[in-house]
């Protein structure tokens, strides 16, 4: 990344960021279940279930110097789109800071505003942003960041993860990408885009089939399914190198990666002994371990986030339901018991819940989530078409999915408890989507 | 992707040598100059021996596009039908007369459910077929199998006239 930052003037001592860092830290702390409380400067909506929001006033981005017009976006939309999607904001927006909009901030229960500036010059950038104190006009927070045009967007993403840490102490999402299945020309390819559906990437043009893409190392790296050989078997794409090519061979067929960070290894469906069974190996190099052996076929392996266990699924019991065990394959056992058809789980990040999809009486996934014992179950679509192949956005607040509802295979968002559901593909023909890590 | 699909899937081999030209000819008007020149025994002799082996060609390609039919499978299951047995003891029957056939063993799935049961799902149909064949008596080393899951649909379609016919085996030979 070229983009630097510079003159950071963080003013952590004044009265309103005090106000905002513990409205948030409660929030952080208290969680879903605790009622919102109102207080006379801390103001928490609740406008979606267990999604407590803090309002913020957002002033249009100003284009100082350079044509606003040559840019497919502005900075300002960007972190305006990045603060509402994340659940966290509620913001209010305005063109300007006049007597009219701090009105409208505040009637919102804002008690600071987003504002900024950015240049073009050239094949430079800059970018200024700050939150400002709406009553007595201090800067509480003010970031710049220069560099290539190329990279403004990524800026933009940057000053939101910015508030997001400095307000709630936790990471936020808007610099993760998402890795993804196109059919392009009869095949299907991989892409990669960033979280917010723009910055398009081809990660794959070999006319074939590829298919399961799965972050490894961090967003370094993407490994997926090919046919480009012939038999399925696992490819390579590093960013940091810009190798593309075979990851390993071995008999039969390789799918279904999944990443363990903790332990650097991955999980994966192999027919290296005949039938469809999980192994596991560490990652780049190792011996596969054998994890099942039930003659039955075993698939989708998702590890949980501390890496001692992984949710897959097995139709060893006759119809393919959801079953955890223990790393080395012991301690197996259903974690889903009625229904017919359920399909590629995903541990979420802060390990409390597994989403898999269901397949209802019209032969449509929808997309659940239930507690990793099995309990709670909650279901997150009911749209029509079929809503498949759910992945957990890094911070475990939101889920990235396919949906056929449109018609076309699209890429969708949604928060964690199915609210707020975003196309974010327009393309056609767009599904396996996986999100990166921060 | 239309019905078509699944023939030139089929008779991939043929597809590349055989349909260019028209149907296999009848083979009765081709084998008679050769014995009207029978007199003449070694240079003559030569270029009818091609043709003979030419025609047994286009004749066995005829019947592999014929015998190799696709292997249909009810909604989740690997089960071969008495159909589907009765095609297969037809393949395993030519596969034994022609030992240089050779087959690849392609098992699809229909769209529901997900992509990576459908494809161990495939996997598994293509196993059952590929099992049918050795213990009909060919050798391993005469065939191979793989997996596509949903991802080749045969016919583009979402009701169950598509997905009948979606959820296969197909295969691929080579003489």
């Amino acid at each position: 990344m070229n983009s630097s930052t510079q003159g950071n003037s963080n003013m952590h001592n004044t009265q309103a960021f005090r106000v905002l860092r513990a409205a948030a830290a409660f929030l952080f702390l208290a969680g879903p279940s605790v009622s919102p409380i109102r207080g006379a400067d801390v103001v928490i909506t609740s406008e979606n279930k267990g999604a407590e929001t803090i309002a913020l006033g957002f002033v249009d981005f100003k284009c100082a110097k350079g044509d606003a017009n040559s840019l497919p976006f502005t900075p300002g939309a960007v972190i305006s789109w990045d603060l509402d999607f994340s659940g966290r904001f509620k913001v209010k927006s305005a063109a300007q800071f006049d007597s009219a909009s701090k009105g409208a901030f505040k009637a919102e229960g804002a008690l600071a505003y987003v504002r900024g500036e950015y240049t073009l010059d050239g094949d430079n950038f800059t970018l200024n942003c700050e939150l400002i104190d709406i009553d007595s006009q201090e800067r509480i927070l003010g970031k710049k960041y220069s560099g290539k045009k190329a990279d403004l967007r990524q800026s933009a993403h940057k000053f939101s993860d910015e508030l997001t840490y400095q307000l709630f102490g936790e990471k936020g999402i808007a610099q993760s990408r998402i890795a993804y299945v196109n059919k392009r020309g009869g095949n299907k390819e991989i892409s990669v885009m960033d979280y917010d559906g723009a910055n398009v990437t081809e990660i794959t043009k070999n006319k074939s089939i590829n298919l399961m893409p799965c972050w490894v190392d961090g967003k370094n790296k993407v490994l997926y399914t090919s046919y480009a050989g012939g038999q399925p078997q696992f490819y390579l794409k590093d960013f940091e190198s810009g190798k593309n090519g075979v990851y390993f061979m071995s008999k039969g067929m390789n799918t279904s990666p999944s990443w363990n960070k903790m332990d650097k290894e991955i999980a994966y469906a192999s027919t290296l002994d005949g039938n469809t069974e999980l192994y596991r190996r560490a990652f780049p190099d190792g011996k596969p371990q054998r994890l099942t052996f039930f003659g039955s076929i075993e698939t989708s392996p998702s590890w949980s986030p501390n890496g001692y266990e992984i949710v897959f699924i097995s139709d060893r019991g006759g119809k393919p339901m959801v079953y955890v065990m223990d790393r080395d394959g012991s301690n197996m056992r259903a974690i889903t018991h009625d229904g017919d058809y359920y399909g590629s789980p995903s541990w979420s990040p802060k390990g409390d819940r597994i989403a898999f999809t269901a397949m209802d009486e019209g032969n449509n996934m929808n997309i659940m989530t239930l507690s990793p014992d099995g309990k709670d179950p909650a279901k997150l679509t009911t749209q029509a078409g079929s809503n498949e192949n759910p992945s957990w956005s890094p911070d475990g607040r939101h889920i990235v999915f396919m949906s056929t509802r449109t018609g076309s295979p699209e890429i969708f968002m949604m928060n964690a408890d199915g609210s707020n559901q975003k196309r974010i593909s327009f393309s056609g023909g767009n599904y396996m989507p996986k999100w990166s890590d921060y | 992707m239309n019905l078509k699909h699944w023939t030139l899937m089929g008779l991939g081999a043929l597809a590349i040598i055989g349909c260019s030209k028209p149907p296999p000819p009848a083979p009765k008007a081709e084998p008679e100059p050769p014995k009207m020149e029978r007199p003449e025994p070694p240079r003559a002799a030569e270029p009818p021996k091609v043709d003979e082996e030419a025609l047994r060609r286009q004749r066995i390609q005829a019947r592999i596009a014929e015998v190799f039919k696709p292997i249909y499978f009810a909604y989740d299951q690997s089960t071969l039908s008495a159909e589907g047995q009765s095609t297969l003891q037809e393949i395993g029957k030519l596969m034994k007369e022609v030992p240089e056939i050779t087959a690849r063993v392609e098992g699809h799935s229909d769209e529901r459910g997900s992509n990576d049961y459908n494809l161990a799902l495939g996997e598994r149909r293509a196993k059952s077929v590929n099992d049918y064949l050795a213990s009909y008596g060919i050798q391993a080393t005469r065939l191979s199998t793989i997996s596509y899951g949903e991802e080749k649909p045969a016919v583009e379609g979402h009701d169950e006239a598509s997905w009948s016919k979606n959820r296969r085996v197909e295969f691929t030979t080579t003489f």
